[in-house]
């Protein structure tokens, strides 16, 4: 016990500690800015941390099993926890932080983002209580992905308040932050909120409410397929979970579009923009492994296995005939074929974009072609890779909770190898044709690994 | 054609569930298979599914010469219902006939299949689901029944299942019997008596054959205790 105590502490300040040095310190060293930038991007990562995760209003077993099978008196968890969770995030900001910054500063700092989480919490809270949680949360999504992507930005391009500012702010942010703890300690319908969660929240863990929530997603309409055996199957399970495997991938498009029209009007309207570029050439000519993050954050295919599993495999998965190796390798094929469609529709705007600017840039026509299937490329690598590792490694136990540490550690690392990648410049014919050919490679070797090994290691684990 | 299992082993971490099973099953029996809550009753059942590893030992069917077990051999009909929410039962059964229809003998239409195990014309086309514990067990047997492996393991089948259900489901089973080895794993005592012909106890990791007197498997339960 002693030694789980002393291992969790560690990894308490090892995680606040990588999260500082991935996200702060990194760009800020790569990009060269002045000292007291980096309380920038803290400020807004902290806004967005707040958004996407609370940890308060998470569903979790541990709250369910609580609030609901042991009837805790939810005022009281809530405020507990939530005590908890400030004190050790201020502890574990101060602790780290104060290696980078002066002590008073690091006080501020600490103090400002637990000021915004309890802010943002106690806004949430209101907000929940009032109105529906599920577009609360959509809405607290798009927030933040503004936010970071404005953040990012405004750091990127030198546009960010002085030091003073920036204290006043976190001031304000304090006071906003005791204020918005008052609200919390004297709100009473925890529970009800906490309910609405559990019923809602389709990305939760506790077994019984997870099978409800992914049942959810199958529609109940007449549909019909005209196909037979694995092709049968998979046309219904794509078209009675259209909406919630197809709705992301529409709302990627849309903002894709968006994008791509901005910036090729961009040309259109502004004649002499290609000669601008011109003097900046070297940065849009070598921006492609930029795109490898962007494919890497857009894909959708962790979601649509763990949809799979949810709602098929984990039922299949215990006939034989299912395991059988004709067949897993065949309906491997067919999802195969269906999440590369699924993925390729964002990823064909962004690659004609990309190579019609290219072009409008006055470089060979060949570096448009290479940029284009380049980037095609990169969507049919992320989907064949996650594809596979549903196939090798199968996480999911169950209960469909992720028991497969390796697979959390080959995700992070594809996850940290994309960031890397982002800040590369490299030219585009170079990386173009690396790419490409990595990506056939790539895709060879897992068919491959899929085939020989996906018998023994698609099933069910205990 | 005998089911032969020799020297099997499993654990988990520090717990020995499996510890030297020994068995011959014989053709055209019903086994029912005893223990108590612990005993390793499912973690048996998993291992000769391929579902889990085994640490030591094997299994094989012997006719005179000894033949591995493969996915075609074998059966598994889970306590807890698994069916793919997204198909109508109808679906369901289209789909697995579409896949295995070269090794399905005597095939029938998808209504006759029904019909066999009970399911109303109105349930038919409804999304699985939607179906009643009772009618998701009814399609796992029947699906196991279509695909014919020779030897079936059945977790507690009859649970969930009506009186009239359950009545069917024990003719069917006397009736594939000859052609087959059933291992029956069941808490219900007067089940195993009435169908099996055989009693299996699972205790202390060992598999023994024992008489069909209620009171001496009681006590022979009773004597030990499982963790």
């Amino acid at each position: 016990m002693v030694i789980s105590i002393i291992f969790d502490t560690i990894t308490f300040f090892l995680r606040k500690a990588l999260y500082i040095l991935v996200f702060i310190v990194l760009p800020f060293l790569l990009l060269d800015k002045p000292d007291y930038s980096f309380l920038w991007i803290l400020f807004f990562l902290s806004l967005v941390g707040a958004l996407v995760h609370n940890y308060d209003l998470d569903s979790s077993e541990d709250k369910y099993y609580a609030l609901v099978l042991m009837r805790m008196d939810a005022h009281k968890y809530v405020m507990s926890t939530s005590i908890f969770y400030m004190l050790t995030t201020f502890i574990g900001f101060f602790v780290c932080l104060y290696f980078i910054t002066d002590t008073f500063q690091t006080l501020t700092c600490a103090l400002m983002i637990i000021g915004i989480k309890s802010t943002i919490l106690a806004i949430k809270i209101y907000l929940y209580y009032h109105y529906d949680i599920d577009m609360i949360q959509t809405i607290c999504t798009i927030i933040a992905v503004m936010i970071f992507i404005i953040g990012f930005l405004t750091f990127y391009f030198d546009y960010y308040l002085s030091l003073s500012m920036i204290n006043y702010i976190s001031y304000i942010f304090i006071v906003l932050g005791i204020l918005g703890f008052i609200y919390l300690y004297r709100f009473d319908q925890y529970l009800h909120i906490f309910k609405h969660i559990f019923n809602n929240n389709k990305d939760i863990d506790t077994k019984q409410i997870n099978e409800t929530t992914y049942l959810q997603r199958i529609e109940n309409t007449n549909i019909q397929s005209t196909k037979h055996g694995f092709e049968m199957m998979h046309d219904l399970f794509m078209q009675r979970h259209h909406k919630a495997l197809w709705r992301m991938t529409y709302i990627k498009c849309i903002v894709c579009g968006i994008v791509a029209c901005a910036s090729l009007s961009i040309f259109i309207f502004i004649p002499d923009i290609s000669d601008i570029v011109d003097e900046a050439s070297v940065d849009v000519v070598n921006a492609l492994p930029f795109f490898l993050f962007v494919l890497y954050i857009l894909n959708n295919s962790e979601d649509v296995t763990r949809t799979m599993f949810s709602n098929c495999d984990h039922s299949l998965l215990n006939y034989t005939f299912y395991r059988e190796p004709k067949n897993l390798l065949h309906l491997f094929s067919i999802r195969l074929k269906e999440m590369i469609k699924m993925n390729s529709t964002y990823a064909l705007i962004i690659a004609v974009t990309y190579s019609v600017i290219l072009y409008l840039c006055h470089y060979p026509f060949y570096y448009s072609v290479i940029a284009f299937i380049s980037i095609m490329c990169m969507c049919i690598f992320f989907t064949i890779h996650y594809l596979t590792l549903y196939y090798l490694m199968q996480p999911f136990n169950k209960n469909k909770e992720i028991v497969k540490p390796a697979y959390t550690i080959v995700t992070t690392l594809t996850y940290m190898f994309c960031y890397y990648m982002m800040d590369l410049s490299l030219p585009v014919v170079t990386f173009g044709i690396t790419m490409i050919a990595f990506d056939v490679i790539y895709c060879a070797i897992a068919c491959l690994l899929v085939y020989r090994f996906s018998v023994k290691t698609f099933r069910i684990n205990s | 054609m005998q089911f032969i299992i020799e020297h099997l082993k499993k654990g988990y971490e520090e717990k020995e569930v499996l510890k030297d099973i020994n068995f011959t099953f014989e053709q055209g029996k019903i086994y029912g298979l005893l223990g108590r809550n612990g005993a390793g009753k499912t973690t048996l059942f998993n291992c000769l599914n391929s579902d889990l590893n085994v640490e030591m030992g094997r299994f094989y069917l012997y006719d005179g010469e000894e033949h591995n077990v493969d996915m075609h051999h074998i059966g598994y009909v889970t306590s807890t219902p698994t069916v793919p929410e997204f198909l109508t039962g109808r679906e369901f059964l289209q789909f697995f006939i579409d896949i295995n229809k070269d090794n399905i003998q005597d095939l029938k239409s998808i209504d006759e299949y029904f019909e066999i195990v009970g399911i109303q014309q109105e349930d038919r086309d409804r999304l699985l689901k939607d179906y009643s514990h009772g009618m998701a067990n009814k399609m796992q047997m029947l699906i196991n029944l279509i695909y014919n492996p020779f030897i079936l393991l059945l977790d507690e089948p009859l649970t969930s299942l009506d009186i009239v259900a359950a009545d069917e489901m024990k003719r069917i089973l006397r009736n594939i019997r000859d052609n087959h080895i059933l291992i029956l794993s069941t808490h219900i005592m007067e089940l195993a008596m009435e169908m099996c012909d055989e009693i299996v106890i699972l205790n202390h990791g060992i598999l023994q054959s024992v008489e069909k007197d209620q009171e001496k498997i009681i006590t022979m339960l009773k004597d030990d205790n499982n963790d």
